[in-house]
């Protein structure tokens, strides 16, 4: 047999996109196929490790699913009946249908990105089509972890910041629905454990983390907040709370205005100047807060004062520890979330003990932003991950506030052995980007550009897209007075909203890598009756859909014009700074991906969305475009991603600016940019020096350098928001107290609704649909999604889906006995909007209160080049049918959703469960579409597949 | 196990080929201590002809087992190590000493070769035979199989075949035998029925490993499969577990136990007792013997229980509960909360 | 002798599969591929593949455990699916104790797959021979690669680093000392079949947590508590 090194002629170095991690892989070509996918040693995000999804990347470049040409609709939309077109009638059609709709008005233009890597550059061309509505997937994903995170220590987690897995010796994963991140992840734990750390997993579910876990705590779905208010509790009873944290980086001492029914109320109490103020038990006086360091205050923590304006002041942490001491005692969070109070107490105390007294030193120097040099590093072991199941409830941001606010009690926040932001994070909260703000939907005209940023961080009611009646001015509820605080904008609402017309009515709707017809939306019926619907004279409510994928997905199956995609291995592409950025703790990164194959050789005749962007753009003269002259800027994406600057000097890529590739983070473009990439195995890694690595939200040396790069504005301590005022500012317009120009409209459940919630400080609320489903649907039911699947599309990889090619409903054998429910019934589970038929699987890994499936493993019939009969079609089911994309309030149906952010709370749904009468083995309801045309032969190629090149 | 029907062709043919031999050449074996139980030489040739074409077609059947039949002649190499490598060799060389010993006939050499080769040829056989039931019965890891309950049966399953066949051809040219092998039919089948029943009673009290014992987890606690990493089928699961069969199991053992014990010993014992030599007697026996058989191999196979279901989640029952005593000494408990 | 073998770490797998469609990338288009898979998009896709990952639950809810067992080839000392094979096409490398099958001797009996109590023998239906994991022989020897890379492309991939690749005969080797110091165990011991491979078990970290020191009389609790409670 031969052996050696033959399985090669090319080797090249480029970005995973086989889920969302932006791992860096080594890609090996025979002949233009690849033959090997490797993990890149050098990458600092994977080490040279690779996942079970970027192993199986080679599968996704040569699926059956994949589009090989442009498809116009010739069908009623849905079927799935297409006929191919040539790429210059594609972009014809699309300009025609974009110019058409720019002079009805700009915002008629829908344009969503689904799992865009690609925002900063997205987004800036929707806003050069002058349209207010472009976001990407962030609302159902999971902006309440990002929001709550950004407001309260201007980082969050995953791209934002992770634990310190090099130090951490206590390690909390709260929430996640089976993997978010992938490969960091698994290096990240595998290093705590053999350093001797306790690593803690907080889910309904113990499955693939939960194995190596030295501790489950089997909670109910919704209720993680009690649980982190309960911890809290203890730790201030046993007095484990790092005060000096809390006293020097936190506004948790600020004294808080106590006067209800006035504009002030809730407010920090401020000088003349505008300082927060504090009370020093030092001096008995009110100090300025910016003062607590420089002058080494004594701050309060605990008491009412009086100022001498005669307004009662408490200090922020004062109210909480009341809350924290009536509502959150170990027994009262027993009743809530099912975990025995003694184990509460337990889990705290651990965490004190870690975190409080056995803190960790490194020999570290570093200098604080006030001048004091600290000899050593003190660290704090304790560290935490929340995604998915803390974010997707309607209680998710107060949830997430609660460990955020556990973080600075704890005082692990940029400490060693606890939560380390990576560059550009942490940002001053009051610098984050607001969103650029229109006052009414059609304010942008045609040919104007819509200036952007799309979503920010808003600060109080003034900032919120709505107009003077207060409706929404984006056409997916972000940033209105229902969802005020969005952060990520509410991918999720734009098809009902635009089937509804409500706000307005959306002429052309363009969908990036999204699969809105399927497993992105819920509540899918509803969904497809909205893409399918007509009006009286038999025309579309919705009119236009463009959708661009490499793959025949449901979505691309309710398009009208489909661009067909390149894959990854296809494509030049930035993985930018400027979007969710792909740092590591020690340092910013970026990253390339460049063409490794040429699709045309493998016979698929498409082009990456970034040069179809180009195109359109410069054809649509649109100014950012097109020079003075009306002649295109760019020849193709590769040359946008060189030459496009957002401000001067800033790019898509951070690395080897200047003419020659001298300088970094800021420079002019350089022809031979992506070149150097490529040279430099595919990324960017800008290494910080140890003494930047923790504490950098008041770290000189670390702010002085993130400033000199743009990262920060200021070289100025980032506080951290143990309270959130603007959150406040919120509340005081629900109670008719706001003196800004923006007010709520007259209703009194959405002024009751920002009252209740809009607390400044974290409390626990039940999910909303607790009450509206109540006793008849008992059960929570919720989607997590396999580590080989996670973040991925690839359901229909040839390998992977071998592992799981259909899904179970999980249940507790105790629930099911009850239910009268065994081991493979066909079950039922019905939710208040629908039901859907499931096949029934019992494990003691579920808690009793808790059903819950693999997402996105059911497929529509005919969609991604599978055979119409497959496992994932007909015995595997998709639960987002089941759930509610929207919810009545008083008289009004609302989008289901966080009522601080907008995010989706589908973790929210309740069901009952019950035995189906007929066992068949196919769900219900079933949908199907026409499989694409060619495919029976590429079936019939592929009958046997012996992979190798 | 799943079973191969080539395989089962290969044991019915081999089966009727030396049994058929053997009692054709015993025949002429005691003619040399002056009994009178020559055959007519038509019969001896039908006979040797009959077990020379079935050998073949048997080992032509076989090789559809194989992925590769051309290389068969390969299976050689391993003869000091192998049971299948054995049986390749003694079953090849009974079937070339059988045309030996045919041709030696034909062509009426003396007979110190007749019956040297005569002799060589049946050891082969029963080598052959003995090989190919210990390729079962050797196998570790198929409790049921693991046995010489497997090897009685199966050497006892050829003289069953080869008696029954004997009988039917002795019927036609030397009557006078029919008593004689309406006996030995009887007590093959006979010792038959008591070795499949002691192979079926057997599964009862086979020990089984423990799921536990597979994983070695050092603690007494019940473990059940989540998650095989296949929610489809794989060679892992088709090969060692064959889900149609176990189901219809249940009423195939029976209709095996029928057509190959019950209807043949009535028949042979009615035929016996009554004295009523009648030829469809023989042929419904041997036919009804021969399905039977078939039957009988195929649920040999299917009640075949590979211990690597166990991490399937498809071995019976036991191997999924706890055994008494298991693993007491290292019994720790792991508790959640630290209790 | 030598014995090279993987020794997998149950402290840190997370049962990803990882190790599996690497392992499949690798081999299907190296020295011992293809690895065919038969209906890839149909109703029943059935691959070849050299490692598998299984799942368990232990216990009873809620002191439910999680066990997570990618199995492959386990190189056995006593490998019992060597003297079945008639043709010797399965067979064990003396100088490292590699279990193979010669692809060109492989009659597809089948015999060794019955012989493995393990299920780590797949064949492929379009060779119509016997094939299983290699170690990545042609990794593992192949000077053209960096010597870093010359481990079988699973232990390369496994993000949880549970994979330890090496002899487990050779006492300075790190997988031998990982086996002792960390009880090591083979799967279905009493198989007599001597595994190469190894699996290091679990082990649960605690916090010590002193009730000596810990007291529940915070005073600014307390003066909440007081605050708070007076009014009723």
């Amino acid at each position: 047999m031969e052996m050696g090194g033959s399985f090669y002629d090319r080797k090249a170095y480029s970005t995973c996109y086989m889920c969302a991690c932006r791992c860096g892989i080594e890609v090996y070509v025979r002949n233009n196929k690849v033959t090997y996918i490797k993990g890149n040693d050098a990458h600092p995000t994977n080490k040279g490790v690779l996942c079970a999804k970027g192993s199986s990347g080679i599968m996704k470049e040569y699926s059956p699913a994949r589009l090989r040409k442009p498809l116009l609709r010739v069908g009623p939309r849905g079927s799935g009946e297409f006929k191919e077109i040539e790429w210059d009638e594609a972009i014809d059609i699309a300009v025609k249908w974009l110019d058409e709709a720019r002079r009805k008005g700009p915002q008629t233009i829908a344009f969503f990105t689904g799992r865009d890597q690609m925002q900063a550059i997205n987004g800036w061309f929707a806003g050069q089509l002058g349209t207010v509505n472009w976001a990407a997937h962030g609302g159902f994903c999971s902006v309440n972890i990002a929001a709550a995170g950004l407001y309260s220590i201007g980082g969050s987690f995953w791209e934002f910041g992770e634990a310190d897995f090099e130090n951490t010796k206590y390690f909390m994963m709260v929430g996640v629905a089976e993997d978010h991140s992938s490969n960091p992840f698994k290096l990240g734990i595998q290093e705590m454990k053999r350093k001797g750390g306790k690593f803690v997993v907080v889910n309904p579910v113990r499955w693939g983390y939960g194995a190596v876990a030295d501790e489950w705590v089997p909670i109910k779905p919704g209720t993680d907040g009690a649980f982190f208010l309960g911890i809290m509790h203890v730790l201030f009873k046993y007095n484990l709370v790092d005060w000096e944290f809390l006293k020097e980086y936190t506004n948790a001492t600020w004294l808080v205005i106590q006067a209800p029914g006035t504009p002030k109320d809730g407010l920090f109490y401020r000088n003349a100047q505008g300082e927060p103020m504090v009370f020093d038990q030092k001096s008995g006086t009110l100090k300025e807060a910016s003062k607590i360091v420089p002058e080494d205050l004594d701050p309060a923590f605990i008491g009412e004062f009086t100022t001498p304006e005669g307004y009662k002041v408490r200090p922020a942490f004062d109210i909480f520890a009341e809350r924290l001491v009536k509502d959150y005692s170990p027994e009262k969070v027993e009743r809530i979330t099912g975990i025995p109070a003694k184990d509460i107490e337990r889990i705290a105390k651990e965490m004190g003990t870690v975190a409080i007294l056995e803190p960790i030193e490194l020999p570290i120097e570093w200098t604080d932003v006030w001048g004091r040099k600290h000899k050593k590093t003190k660290g704090r072991p304790v560290s935490f991950h929340i995604m998915r199941g803390i974010a997707s409830h309607t209680n998710g941001f107060q949830t997430a506030r609660t460990v955020f606010l556990l973080m600075m009690m704890l005082g692990v926040v940029d400490a060693p052995g606890g939560f380390l932001n990576k560059p550009p994070y942490p940002k001053h909260i009051e610098d984050l980007p607001k969103p650029y703000r229109i006052d009414k939907p059609d304010a942008i005209k045609y040919g104007e550009v819509y200036p952007g940023p799309h979503l920010g961080y808003v600060q109080n009611p003034d900032d919120l897209l709505v107009d003077e009646k207060g409706n929404p001015v984006r056409i997916d509820w972000a940033y209105s007075w229902w969802f005020p605080m969005t952060a990520h904008g509410c991918i999720q609402n734009v098809i009902p909203a635009a089937y509804e017309r409500n706000p307005y009515g959306i002429e052309v709707m363009i969908w990036y890598m999204a699969n809105m017809a399927w497993n992105s939306s819920q509540n899918i019926p509803y969904i497809l009756k909205a893409l399918t619907a007509t009006d009286q004279a038999g025309n579309y409510i919705i009119p236009k859909i463009i959708t661009i994928d490499a793959f025949y997905s449901e979505q691309v199956a309710y398009s009208d014009l489909v661009f067909p995609d390149a894959t990854y291995l296809e494509q030049w592409f930035a993985l930018s700074l400027l979007d969710r950025p792909p740092s590591a703790v020690d340092g910013p990164v970026d990253a390339l991906r460049h063409p490794i194959v040429d699709p045309k050789e493998n016979g698929y005749d498409v082009k990456p969305w970034g040069d179809v962007m180009v195109e359109i753009g410069s054809r649509l003269k649109l100014p950012g475009f097109v020079n003075t002259d009306g002649s295109s800027k760019y020849k193709d994406f590769k040359d946008f991603i060189i030459n496009w600057q957002v401000r001067p000097g800033v790019g898509a890529l951070a690395g080897w600016r200047g003419k020659n590739g001298d300088k970094h983070f800021v420079g002019e473009p350089n022809p031979n940019q992506l070149e150097m990439y490529i040279k430099n195995k595919g990324f960017f890694y800008y290494k910080l020096p140890e003494n930047m690595r923790y504490y950098r939200h008041v770290n000189k040396d670390y702010l002085e350098w993130a400033n000199s790069v743009g990262f920060v504005k200021k070289v100025a301590p980032i506080t951290f928001n143990f309270y959130i005022e603007a959150l406040q500012t919120f509340r005081l317009a629900g109670q008719g107290l706001w003196e800004g120009k923006n007010q709520p409209p007259n209703d009194p459940i959405l002024k009751e609704r920002l009252v209740k919630y809009f607390d400044p400080l974290p409390f626990w609320y039940p999910p909303f649909e607790e009450e509206v489903s109540g006793n008849e649907f008992p059960l929570y039911a919720f989607t997590q999604r396999p580590m080989w699947m996670y973040h991925s599309w690839d359901s229909q990889n040839a390998w992977l889906r071998q592992i799981s090619s259909r899904n179970y409903l999980y249940i507790n054998p105790k629930t099911a006995q009850k239910l009268g429910i065994n081991h493979l019934d066909w079950v039922w589970v019905e939710s208040r909007i629908g039901k859907v038929k499931c096949q029934a699987f019992l494990t003691n890994t579920t808690e009793p209160n808790s059903v819950w499936t693999w997402n996105a493993i059911g497929k529509m019939s005919g969609a991604w080049g599978l055979k119409p009969d497959v496992d994932e079609a007909t015995e595997g089911f998709l639960l987002n049918h089941v759930i509610p994309h929207s919810i009545k309030l008083g008289t009004k149906e609302i989008y289901y959703g966080d009522p601080i952010t907008g995010h989706l709370a589908w973790f929210d749904t309740k069901v009952k469960v019950y035995k189906a009468q007929d066992q068949t083995p196919v769900t219900s309801p079933h949908f199907r579409v026409k499989p694409l045309p060619y495919i029976e032969e590429k079936w019939k190629e592929l009958e046997v597949l012996r992979y190798k090149p | 196990m799943h079973p191969p029907i080539s395989l089962i062709w290969f044991f019915l043919t081999a089966g009727i080929s030396i049994g058929l031999f053997s009692f054709t050449y015993i025949m002429e074996f005691l003619t040399l201590f002056g009994k009178n139980t020559a055959l007519p030489s038509e019969m001896s040739f039908v006979s040797l002809i009959l077990s020379l074409i079935l050998v073949g077609l048997g080992a032509i059947g076989a090789s559809f087992h194989l992925g590769h039949k051309f290389r068969a002649w390969k299976a050689i190499r391993r003869f000091h190590t192998s049971w299948l490598s054995r049986e390749a060799v003694f079953s090849g060389a009974y079937g070339f000493m059988l045309f030996v010993y045919i041709l030696l006939k034909y062509f009426n050499i003396g007979p110190f070769w007749v019956h040297l080769v005569g002799i060589t040829t049946f050891v082969l056989g029963w080598l052959s035979a003995f090989s190919t039931a210990m390729i079962y019965a050797s196998n570790k890891f198929v409790l049921e199989w693991n046995t010489s309950i497997t090897v009685l049966y199966y050497l006892n399953m050829y003289l069953m075949l080869g008696s029954s066949a004997f009988l039917a051809l002795t019927y036609h040219y030397r009557p006078e035998f029919i008593g004689t092998y309406l006996f030995l039919t009887f007590l093959f089948l006979s010792l038959g029925l008591a070795f499949r029943l002691a192979f079926n009673i057997r599964q009862f009290y086979i020990s089984r490993p423990t799921l536990n014992e597979a994983l070695n987890i050092a603690h007494n606690r019940p473990i059940r499969v989540l998650d095989t990493g296949t929610t489809t089928k794989n060679y892992c699961t088709e090969e060692f577990y064959y889900s149609k069969g176990k189901e219809i199991l249940g009423s195939i053992l029976p209709v095996s136990y029928l057509l190959t014990f019950v209807i043949p010993l009535f028949f042979v014992l009615y035929s016996w007792i009554t004295g009523q030599y009648l030829y469809v007697f023989y042929t419904i026996t041997f036919a009804s013997l021969l399905i039977g058989s078939a039957l009988e191999r195929w649920c040999f196979f299917v009640e075949g229980n590979h211990v690597q279901n166990l991490f399937y989640g498809l071995y019976p029952e036991e191997g999924y509960r706890l055994r008494k005593g298991y693993m007491e000494r290292k019994q720790t408990r792991i508790s959640l909360y630290n209790r | 002798m030598a014995q090279l073998a993987l020794v997998i770490d149950l402290n840190t797998c997370v049962g990803c599969h990882a190790c599996a469609t690497n392992c499949k990338e690798w081999n299907t288009q190296a020295a011992f591929g293809p690895l065919s898979d038969f209906d890839p998009y149909g109703r029943s896709p059935e691959g070849v593949w050299y490692n598998r990952i299984m799942s368990y639950e232990i216990g009873e809810f809620p002191d439910t455990q999680v066990f997570h067992l990618p199995k492959s080839c386990l190189h056995c000392q006593d490998a019992p699916c060597v003297p079945v094979c008639p043709t010797g096409a399965s067979y064990k490398r003396e100088q490292d104790g590699i279990v193979l099958v010669n692809y060109d001797d492989c009659i597809g009996c089948k015999l060794c797959s019955w012989s493995c109590p393990y299920g780590c023998r797949e064949f492929d239906e379009a060779d119509k021979v016997m094939k299983k994991c290699t170690l990545c022989i042609d990794r593992i020897y192949d000077e053209s690669l960096p010597p870093e890379h010359r481990k079988p492309a699973c232990v390369l991939t496994c993000p949880a680093k549970a994979r330890f690749f090496g002899d487990i005969e050779d006492q300075n080797s790190e997988v031998y000392k990982v086996i002792k110091e960390r009880n090591g165990f083979v799967l279905f011991s009493q198989a007599a079949t001597n595994p190469g491979n190894h699996y290091l078990p679990k082990t649960e970290t605690k916090v010590h947590v002193d009730d000596h020191i810990l007291r529940p009389d915070n005073p600014l609790f307390l003066e909440v508590l007081r605050r708070h409670h007076k009014g009723g």
